[in-house]
């Protein structure tokens, strides 16, 4: 696939993972691996992007007395993925007309 | 088989090479990362196999750290950036230069210690000679010693300067190498 399509694409998954509930590194590759794989060292790239995009928050929490780094959608993150679900509506009309 | 410490500090060893990398930052993430899975009943050392090479990981951050400077870059270019940039390069040249020329130099003065050093000891051993010229031969060996010991710590100290650039060009080959491979 296009690297830069699957880019794309993985920062939204990262995004829709963490939708209605924040989550950390693990759990969201956890949670991924279900639809498609992905490695660690794939998923810190994203979260770095999506921090420096200010498209999602971050915050540290004590688990087992370590600190744990949570990841919340914000306002811009949830824009950005209602805006990418419209543009996939789209793509999909354009994929049914190609496909008949 | 390869443990959390171990892991992790092999991490940290080959991300000195990399300033821009906010390694730190990375070593934190994989620690979590190890940590989640070790809570979750994983087996420490089959996860860190599963994590990938280290050359791996590192290749996936460069990769996208360099994604982000480019498009930060293609945005930024103005005539004064330019110019600026030129000046700066070439200073940057002229001073790598006399470092070049400066090192050269003082590894001279290394190795003509060293020379003095060799050759008065093969003269001693292998040669038969009156007791005056053994002494001066004597002296002869302690002044190279003096000056191989002077031309070495200035050496030590331009290797200083320069670690910097060293790092430069260790992490271009390293790229180079992981390219081809």
């Amino acid at each position: 696939m296009d690297i830069q399509l699957k880019k794309g694409l993985l920062d939204l998954m990262v995004l829709a993972t963490i939708k209605y509930e924040d989550s950390y590194g693990y759990k969201i590759i956890q949670e991924i691996s279900s639809v498609m794989d992905i490695s660690e060292s794939t998923l810190y790239p994203i979260l770095k992007r999506l921090e420096k995009q200010k498209l999602v928050n971050t915050y540290n929490t004590t688990y087992n007395s370590r600190i744990r780094k949570y990841y919340q959608i914000n306002k811009q993150g949830l824009e950005k993925l209602k805006q990418s679900i419209d543009d996939f509506d789209e793509i999909n009309r354009m994929y049914m007309y190609i496909k008949r | 088989m390869m443990n959390k410490k171990v892991f992790l500090n092999n991490l940290k060893k080959e991300l000195k090479y990399y300033k821009k990398i906010n390694s730190e930052e990375i070593i934190y993430y994989y620690d979590e990362m190890i940590q989640d899975a070790i809570d979750e009943g994983g087996d420490e050392n089959q996860f860190i196999k599963d994590l990938g090479s280290i050359d791996t990981i590192i290749a996936n951050i460069v990769k996208d750290e360099d994604f982000v400077r480019d498009v930060k870059t293609s945005n930024t270019k103005s005539l004064g950036n330019i110019v600026n940039g030129t000046v700066r390069v070439i200073s940057f040249i002229c001073y790598y230069f006399a470092l070049f020329i400066m090192t050269i130099v003082f590894a001279s003065i290394f190795i003509s210690g060293l020379g003095m050093i060799l050759q008065s000891g093969i003269y001693l051993i292998f040669d038969n000679l009156t007791s005056t010229d053994q002494w001066v031969l004597f002296g002869v060996i302690i002044m190279g010693l003096g000056i191989s010991i002077i031309g070495f710590s200035l050496m030590n100290n331009i290797f200083k300067t320069t670690k910097s650039i060293r790092l430069f060009i260790i992490r271009k080959t390293k790229e180079i190498y992981r390219k081809k491979r």
